[in-house]
């Protein structure tokens, strides 16, 4: 979708009728400037506002749309209307605020194709905006200066990622989700109703409850991760300012690198546990085996000294006394008699080459075990030592990192032993928030399992019914397809976040000036990684790395947009507006980002103030800008003792302030 | 998962994105003609899936 008209009819500070033109080709930049408080953001807000009635946050007295002075000439409306190019059709997209209208809905939404008749009202107003850019989507392509600089802030991981699954397209799953949830419940009432059966209505009641437990759980751990997120920020902001802080400087930089040598041992130290696991797993059945081993063999031994083992009777001597039915002391030993069945029966245990191989197997076996064993302790030994010396680092580490903490507490400067202070709270607050996130997350699981118990037992009762297998053939089905659902979710999200992520840092290899990279944690906030290390953020680096990210987003939306996945909507193409992108960047920052952003979408209008828009930028930008425009404040009054506002744009200077006019209002007037 | 349970869950939950890709854009009465939509996907689904084991 490309916008091709942007007209404003009495809508806020824009009084009468004013249109915005944008290019059409290769020049795919509109450059708008205007100063703090000129309408930069109305500009913005009122594209949002015609397509979605939705306005960013930063927008004050939503619903104070029409132009002051033209609501005391009698004017009671406004409007807004956008012209858009959608699959080589063109549309405009026209709404409009009624004041009059008490009681009823004051806005009021249009669509109309452009047919060689003219204009053809579409039926569908909103469902066709909707399919042009899915609202869940819009917000990723219009940003205000303050959310395209702190974007990827650590605290916003929330947002970072629901923008993902919301470019991703996740909304048609998450309703067919919800759906499932509530399909699930009115079966499950169903089956209490009509089941009948006391067992299976007391598990019922078992289930409901697991299940509401199961959710409270499930956001008390999301309630966690989000406090561990927001108060490892704080931690670090404050171990920022002791870093920067004169007096504390040298004793952070100590704690810095104690805290890194604390990290490696505890690397180490859940290495060397791992060995000793690994060893039980491997070794320590030689260790019980050794004795057994070295009984069996002093018995084989002593057996076979005493002529035991194998047995004193050969099974061919045997089998000759048998055969010539004489026994040893000469006596006749007839078949059939008792004397005879006697000696037939010392076969069973006689002595053969089988035996005797199998009695020499045997031993050869329980020496190897003894042998094995004779190193396994040693083994042990050296891994405990080395888990009790890398304890003791640990220990020490600890130590040496709380008295530099103390030291910095005790500080002659107030401010600083405040911050130490409030750090140390913070550290406090932060272990205990693990430690419940542990539990949570252990009372999870062991839900699971009992909800598992529970749902099977239930499915054997409900086998015995024919109508109440069929409510559970149903419940099977919703579960199923609810736990599919959810796997292919998951497999979806992941390969965006690894798309987006090398997107990312595709980009900042481009445009940074240091060798950043960026990496997504478990909780979606993104960490700038420098020199294999996560780093703390500055103001820029955020505004740099949040544009990256939203490069990244519109790159990944536009890469999708024939998609035709199972569960997901497809991407989409569409125009990035930006309000005071280059805010927080410093002069050289903002000449490479500059040079970048035309490069961030098929349409891209920036909204530049004279603090952004300075001669680099502008002359970065040059190439690619198609239509220029700037926002002149008029006023009715005389100028008074105000000061005069001057800017030289493209080699001219203006006046961005008039006096005298007929009217106050913005003006947009076209450069060039 | 069985290989024939599968199948079943996989058709089912391809004919419930349909449902939910017919009523994506639509906002008048779309929650409650979509949910009956789906109520009557499941009965269909689970009537086949009893008269197949019949």
């Amino acid at each position: 979708m490309r916008i091709s008209k942007v007209r404003l009819s009495n809508f806020r500070q824009f009084y009468g009728e004013q249109e915005l033109a944008f290019p059409d080709g290769k020049k795919n930049v509109t450059l708008i400037h205007a100063e703090n408080g000129f309408g930069k953001t109305s500009i913005l807000n009122a594209v949002l506002w015609c397509l979605f009635r939705q306005v960013t946050p930063k927008f004050e007295r939503p619903d104070d749309i029409v132009n002051y002075d033209a609501r005391e000439a009698g004017t009671k409306t406004a409007r807004v209307e956008v012209e858009i190019e959608f699959k080589a059709q063109h549309y405009l997209i026209q709404r409009s605020f009624n004041a009059d209208r008490d009681g009823r809905e004051k806005t009021q939404l249009a669509a109309f194709r452009f047919d060689s008749g003219g204009l053809k009202p579409l039926p569908a107003a909103e469902t066709f905006v909707g399919t042009v850019i899915p609202p869940e989507m819009a917000k990723y392509f219009f940003f205000d200066g303050e959310a395209a600089e702190s974007f990827a802030a650590a605290r916003n991981y929330k947002e970072i990622g629901n923008s993902i699954r919301s470019i991703l397209g996740c909304s048609l799953a998450d309703t067919a989700t919800s759906d499932l949830k509530d399909l699930c419940k009115h079966v499950d009432r169903e089956i209490g109703d009509t089941s009948g059966d006391d067992r299976i209505q007391h598990l019922e009641n078992e289930i409901a409850r697991l299940r509401s437990e199961l959710e409270t759980a499930a956001s008390l751990r999301e309630q966690k991760i989000g406090d561990i997120t927001t108060l490892k920020e704080q931690h670090e902001e404050i171990v920022r300012s002791l870093r920067d802080a004169a007096g504390a400087q040298e004793i952070q930089k100590q704690r810095d690198s104690k805290l890194e040598q604390k990290r490696q041992t505890e690397t180490a130290l859940a290495s060397a546990r791992i060995d000793i696991l690994k060893w039980i797993g491997q070794r320590s059945i030689f260790v019980v085996s050794r004795r057994l081993s070295q009984v069996a063999i002093d018995f084989v031994d002593e057996a076979g000294l005493r002529g035991r083992i194998p047995s004193p009777y050969n099974e061919d001597f045997v089998k000759g006394i048998l055969q010539a039915e004489t026994c040893v002391c000469h006596r006749p030993l007839k078949a059939g008699t008792a004397e005879w069945a006697a000696v037939a029966e010392l076969l069973k245990t006689a002595s053969n080459v089988e035996v005797m191989n199998r009695v020499v197997r045997a031993r050869a076996r329980s020496q190897m075990l003894h042998a094995d064993a004779s190193d396994a302790p040693t083994v042990l030994a050296d891994a405990q030592s080395r888990l009790a010396h890398l304890s003791a680092q640990l220990a020490q580490l600890e130590q040496e990192i709380e008295e530099l903490g103390k030291k910095i507490e005790g500080l002659p400067l107030q401010e600083l032993a405040d911050r130490e202070r409030a750090r140390r709270q913070i550290e406090g607050k932060l272990d205990r928030a693990q430690q419940d996130l542990g539990a949570v997350k252990a009372h999870l699981i062991k839900l699971e399992q009992q909800k598992e118990g529970v749902d099977k037992e239930l499915e054997e009762l409900a086998r015995k019914n024919k109508r109440t297998a069929r409510l559970y053939a149903k419940r099977r089905l919703v579960l199923k397809a609810m736990e599919m659902l959810h796997g292919l979710l998951e497999s979806y999200e992941s390969e965006a976040r690894r798309t987006i992520e090398a997107e990312v840092n595709k980009i900042l290899e481009e445009v940074a000036h240091k060798d950043y990279r960026c990496r997504f944690n478990e909780n979606f906030g993104i960490e700038l990684i420098l020199n294999d290390k996560a780093t703390p953020k500055s103001a820029g680096e955020n505004q740099l790395l949040s544009l990256a990210f939203i490069a990244a987003l519109v790159r990944f939306a536009a890469d999708r947009v024939d998609a035709t996945d199972l569960i997901l909507k497809p991407g989409i193409v569409a125009p990035l507006v930006l309000d005071a992108p280059l805010g927080q960047l410093d002069p050289s920052y903002q000449k490479s980002v500059a040079q970048f952003l035309p490069k961030l979408a098929q349409q891209v209008v920036l909204l530049v103030s004279g603090s952004q828009g300075g001669t680099q930028v502008l002359k970065a930008l040059e190439p690619h800008v198609g239509a220029e425009y700037l926002l002149i404040q008029e006023n009715k009054g005389p100028r008074g003792k105000k000061q005069e506002l001057k800017r030289v744009i493209r080699g001219q200077e203006r006046d961005l302030i008039l006096f005298g006019r007929k009217q106050t209002m913005t003006h947009i007037e076209r450069l060039g | 998962m069985p290989d024939a349970q599968e199948k079943r869950v996989l058709t089912f939950l391809k004919e419930l994105m349909e449902i939910q890709r017919k009523y994506g854009n639509e906002l008048k009465n779309a929650k409650t003609n979509r949910q009956e939509e789906v109520r009557e996907l499941l009965d269909k689904c689970v009537a086949k899936e009893v008269a197949d084991a019949d």
